[in-house]
Formats: C-alpha cells, sequence, structure tokens
C-alpha cells in the first residue's frame, strides 16, 4: 500500500495538469517514503523525512505556487510526445534493474542498520565533519545562485 | 586519526577559495556602480593564493579526515590544471558580462564555489565526498549556464542543463547506493573487490559509469551539451566546456583507475573504448555540419572528450603499470592543454558578440585577419592547436594519447584517433579561411575587447605555443604527479 502510494504520487505529480494538485500529489509520495523507511527499520530518516519533506519543503512549495501563480492553473503537460516509447524504455529499464535486484545476494551489505540518534550524531560531526561541511557549501552556493536567478533584472542593472 | 589541524593544513586551497567567494560576495555589496571592475582581480588574487596553497601542499601525500579526502601529488596536479582554467575563466568573461550588464560580483562567487567543487572532485577519496564535490561543481556550473537571463536561449539551456544534470546524478547516487549495499563500504579504493562477479555488481558499475560520463557529455549522453553551450554566455561557455569536464575526469580517473582492479577493469575496458570511440566521430560528424561557431565548439569539445576516453581505454588495456601511468599522464596532459585551448577560442567567439543578435555564425569571422589582425592570429593558433599541429600544446595532447593507445595494444583505437583529428581539420581550419580569404561582411560587428580578456587572451596563446614548445618542465610536473597514485 506505501509502495502505491510512493508510486501513484510520483505519477501523479507529473501526470495532473493543476500544479496545486501535483504539489499535494507530492506530498503523498513524500508521506509514503516515511512509511516505508520505518518499516526497513530507519526510524531516524523516516522522522527526517516527515520533519523536513513532507513538513518544510511541501509547504514551502505551496507557498512559492500560491504566490507567484497568476490566472489559471491548468498548464498543458509539458513531455507528452514521446511518451509511449520513454514508457516502454522506463519499464524495460525497471525489469531489469528489479530482476537484478531481487535474483542478487545482498549478503553483509543488507542489513538494516538500526542507530541511535545519538551515534548518528557523533558519527556526523566527527568522521563526516568534512562532507558535512562541504554539502554547506553547497547550500551556500544554491542560495547565492538562486537569488541572483530570482532577482529582477532592473535590481542587476542598478548593482553593476 | 592524525591531528586534526594537520588534516586542515592540507585543506588550505580549499580554504583560500571559499576564502575568496566570501570576500567577493561580500565587497561586492560595498563596491559603487563604477568600481565592480576590481571583483575579477580579486577574484584571480584568490586562485593565485589558493595556487601557493597548492604548491604547500605538494609532497604531502596523506589521506585525512577520516579517509573522506586525500591529498596526494595526483590531486595538487589537478588543482593547478583548476586554477589555470579559474584564472582564464575570470579574465575571459568580463568582455562579455560588462557590455551585457550581468553582474561581476555574483558570477566570480559562483565560479570559486565551482572550482572548491573540482578541488573536491580532485581529492575525494570517498564515493560520498565524490558526489557532493560533483554537485559543488556543477550546481555553478547549471547557474553560469542560465546566467543572461534575460535571454531566451540562455534560459533554455540552462533548464536543460540543470534537469538532465540532476537524473544524472540520480543515476550516479543510485550506482553509489548499490555499490554500497554490495560491498558495506563507499571507500573508493576498497570498492573493487565487491563489485566483481556479480550482475549486481555490472548493473552499479553502469549507473555510475553513465552518471559521470554525463558529466563528461560523451555520446550517447551528450544530448545536453550543444543546447547548454550555445545558450551560455560564450566566456562561461568556454569554462563549461573545459571546467566540470577537467573534473569530472578527475572523478573518473580516481573512481576507475583507483578504485577497480582485476576483472573489472577488463569488463569496463570495452565499455571505455566503445564510448570514446563514439564520442570522438559523433563529436566530429557533427561539428562538420555546424555554420555557427559556437556550436561547432560545442560539438567539437564533444570530440575532444573521446580523445581523453581513449586515453582512459588505453589504462584499462594496459599490461603493465608503467603503460598505466602514461596512459593516466596523457589524461591529464590532455585535460590542461585542452582547457587552455578550448576556453580562449570560445571567449574568442564571445569577442565578436558584441552585437547580441549575433550568436557566433561563421559569417562574423569573415575577413577578420583584416580589421584586426592579432585577434585572427590569436584564433588561427588555437584553432590549429584545437586540430593538433605543431608546435602546439593540441599536437602532443594528441600524440600521447596516441603513444598510450599504441603501447596498450589498442592500434585500432589510435588509428581512429587519427582519422577523427583528419575530420576535425577540416572544421577548424574552414574558420581559418573565413578570417584570412573571404571579405568582411558589410557593418562589421564591433570587436568587445575588455583589457582583461585581452590579457587573458594573450596569456592563452602564450601557454599554447609555449606548452607546445618547452613541454618537458610540465611533463616532469605530470610524471611526478600521476607517479604518486601508482
Amino acid at each position: 500500500m506505501l509502495a502505491t502510494g510512493v508510486v501513484g504520487g510520483g505519477l501523479a505529480v507529473v501526470t495532473l495538469r493543476n500544479i496545486i494538485h501535483s504539489a499535494i500529489a507530492m506530498m503523498v509520495c513524500f508521506g509514503s517514503l516515511a512509511g516505508m523507511y520505518l518499516l526497513l527499520g530507519a526510524g531516524i530518516v523516516a522522522a527526517a523525512q516527515v520533519l523536513i519533506y513532507l513538513g518544510a519543503i511541501s509547504v514551502l512549495i505551496l507557498f512559492a505556487i500560491m504566490l507567484t501563480q497568476a490566472g489559471d492553473a491548468n498548464l498543458p503537460a509539458p513531455f507528452h510526445r514521446q511518451v509511449w516509447l520513454a514508457a516502454v524504455v522506463t519499464l524495460v529499464a525497471i525489469g531489469l534493474i528489479g530482476w537484478v535486484a531481487v535474483t542478487t545476494d545482498w549478503g553483509a551489505g543488507a542489513q538494516a542498520a538500526s542507530v541511535l540518534l545519538e551515534e548518528l550524531a557523533t558519527t556526523l560531526f566527527t568522521d563526516f565533519a568534512l562532507p558535512f561541511e562541504i554539502l554547506s557549501l553547497l547550500l551556500l552556493a544554491a542560495i547565492i545562485g538562486a537569488i541572483y536567478l530570482a532577482r529582477r533584472p532592473e535590481e542587476d542593472e542598478r548593482v553593476n | 586519526m592524525t591531528d586534526p589541524l594537520n588534516d586542515l593544513f592540507t585543506l588550505l586551497p580549499e580554504l583560500i577559495l571559499v576564502a575568496a567567494a566570501l570576500v567577493v560576495i561580500t565587497v561586492d555589496l560595498f563596491l559603487p556602480r563604477g568600481a565592480k571592475w576590481t571583483l575579477t582581480p580579486l577574484a584571480v588574487f584568490g586562485m593565485l593564493l589558493a595556487g601557493i596553497g597548492c604548491a604547500l601542499v605538494w609532497g604531502v601525500n596523506d589521506t585525512v579526515f577520516a579517509g573522506f579526502y586525500v591529498v596526494d601529488d595526483l590531486s595538487v596536479f589537478l588543482k593547478v590544471a583548476t586554477l589555470v582554467i579559474g584564472v582564464l575563466a575570470a579574465l575571459f568573461a568580463p568582455s562579455y558580462l560588462v557590455s551585457r550588464r550581468l553582474p561581476l560580483g555574483e558570477f566570480n562567487a559562483i565560479l570559486l564555489f565551482s572550482l572548491t567543487g573540482m578541488f573536491v572532485l580532485a581529492s575525494s577519496s570517498d564515493l560520498v565526498t565524490m558526489f557532493l564535490g560533483l554537485e559543488l561543481m556543477v550546481m555553478p556550473a547549471y547557474l553560469l549556464t542560465g546566467f543572461h537571463k534575460t535571454d531566451r536561449y540562455s534560459n533554455e539551456g540552462g533548464l536543460k542543463y540543470f534537469l538532465l544534470g540532476s537524473f544524472a546524478s540520480a543515476i550516479l547516487l543510485f550506482g553509489i547506493s548499490w555499490t554500497y549495499g554490495l560491498t558495506g563500504t563507499t571507500r573508493v579504493a576498497e570498492i573493487g573487490a565487491g563489485l566483481t562477479g556479480s550482475t549486481a555488481g555490472i548493473v552499479a558499475l553502469a549507473m555510475l559509469t553513465v552518471g559521470a560520463t554525463f558529466k563528461v557529455a560523451a555520446v550517447p549522453f551528450h544530448y545536453w551539451t550543444p543546447d547548454a553551450y550555445q545558450g551560455a554566455p560564450t566566456p562561461l561557455t568556454g569554462f563549461l566546456s573545459v571546467g566540470p569536464k577537467l573534473g569530472a575526469f578527475a572523478l573518473l580517473v580516481r573512481l576507475f583507475v583507483e578504485g577497480l582492479g582485476g576483472d573489472v577493469r577488463a569488463e569496463w575496458l570495452v565499455v571505455m573504448a566503445v564510448l570514446a570511440l563514439l564520442t570522438m566521430t559523433g563529436g566530429n560528424v557533427v561539428a562538420l555540419a555546424q555554420v555557427n561557431v559556437k556550436r561547432m565548439l560545442a560539438y567539437s569539445s564533444i570530440a575532444h572528450t573521446g580523445y581523453i576516453m581513449a586515453a582512459l581505454a588505453a589504462f584499462a588495456a594496459a599490461p603493465s603499470p608503467a603503460v598505466q601511468q602514461r596512459s593516466v599522464e596523457a589524461v591529464l596532459f590532455y585535460l590542461l592543454g585542452y582547457g587552455v585551448m578550448n576556453i580562449a577560442a570560445f571567449a574568442v567567439v564571445g569577442m565578436l558578440q558584441r552585437d547580441p543578435r549575433r550568436y557566433g555564425g561563421l559569417v562574423s569571422f569573415a575577413g577578420l585577419a583584416g580589421r584586426a589582425p592579432w585577434l585572427a592570429a590569436a584564433m588561427a593558433v588555437l584553432l590549429l592547436s584545437l586540430t593538433g599541429i605543431p608546435p602546439t600544446v593540441g599536437f602532443f595532447a594528441k600524440l600521447y594519447v596516441l603513444l598510450a593507445a599504441v603501447d596498450a595494444g589498442m592500434a585500432w583505437l589510435a588509428v581512429a584517433i587519427a582519422l577523427n583529428a583528419a575530420l576535425a581539420a577540416f572544421y577548424y581550419l574552414r574558420v581559418i579561411v573565413y578570417m584570412y580569404m573571404r571579405d568582411p561582411e558589410p557593418e562589421p560587428a564591433s570587436i568587445d575587447g575588455h583589457p582583461f580578456g585581452v590579457a587573458a587572451l594573450a596569456m592563452s596563446v602564450v601557454g599554447v605555443l609555449a606548452l607546445g614548445i618547452f613541454v618537458e618542465p610540465v611533463l616532469d610536473f605530470l610524471r611526478a604527479s600521476a607517479g604518486s597514485i601508482f
């Protein structure tokens, strides 16, 4: 049922014509994914998924849509010309990857690691300190770029 | 775990670049309108300081930060090459950006972040750092593609690059998660054994290869390239065609040269050789048909990717460590030489585009020798170098790839490279014919030569010739750095 939520939600995001409906379908997708993490024994990841994706990001997207949307929100679906070809290719790829995933003996690597929040935090700030910092740089670069792209062109002319 | 302060010291070049980016973006706030040009020398100064930082960590050869990061001489070479490209990119940009009233502050900061990403890639010894470095490199690249935000083509190119790039990153990430699932580690040096001998290993390897070869724009994962390169502001296209490519090849070298051994390498060889052949031929054949020089250079950059991949294939086929090392040297030398000549060639196209309606058609080169003899001569040197004619760096770059292929016993690949180089000569030389043998247009656009851009062009032409004539010192540097991973 959760898998149906993830896949169905995802499909709905890209096929629905109304962008608000798409955003809500995305919340269904995120929520179901959180449930799957919980079933797989990754409670912390599930909590993060709910807090960040379901809570923060979805709300942010809904707000962004409501603040920027002008007039009729029914947009034509942008990718529809090669949809059948794409569907065939995707199904073959899913079948192949799925078949390999099911038939492989994943051995030790697949053991579900149920970590305590405390251990996770310790690892994050000792061993993973460097990747963590790189990630914050990435966010900073993205924010600077996003502000630049979103700013009105007239304001650029004034600052240059 | 070693002393954390010592670890921090090995990060010196990266820290300097990040500091430079922050200084640029802060100073930008306080500069009056007429003084924005000072941001370019400021950014270049930061890059030169980072170069000194690189010199200080030369010879360290240590794994730091709990195994996530490796500072060896190979990484130092890649970082120096990155900085060469970065300095040229920063200097070339004003001639196009200033006349279109695009902000230099944001450009320089974003460029510095992208260079930092390339530094991280050059030093990654773990899949996690590798992925983050890649994203830190390409996220600014997406932004630079769409930098001219009132231009339709720039928007289109940026969006296409962003969407397709995100899919490629997702595939790479999926490959990383399969690799982790199979091997229980993300250390590059340890994944090789776990990927051998299972179908899932092949799937993981395929996804890693697809993700990485997308970023170097190899055929058949190149569909984003022409649109992104044509849409981006021209001097930035120059950076996009060499910077992220250098970073992605750094990833390929780190991941496949260091990570994979034995059986995996044999499987990977076939893939790499076929991709190299497809890429160089595909890029050249389509480039032949282009009448827009900017788009032609975009396709030809795909062909150059093919030559570099041929050197990687030679590595995979190499019978002995000595030959392997020579193949890696060929990769590194080609990246450096190609970086200088390609970024400068794009910059010349940009200088002829002062009139925003010109998108770099062949006609804008007609009769250039008559009205701007120095610019025409510079472009001619760059084009001859891209063709691979001595005494330019392009000749030696191709020569080393050819030698590597022959040494590795892949004579057919060497023949393919030679044939492709001959094919490429046609469209490169056509531009020279236009410059020297055609009459100019009735009202040619004036040349957009910002002093920084002219200086950078002079530096690149001297560099292209100097690297071709005094090749020995560079090769010594190269041998020492490639030697650090063998």
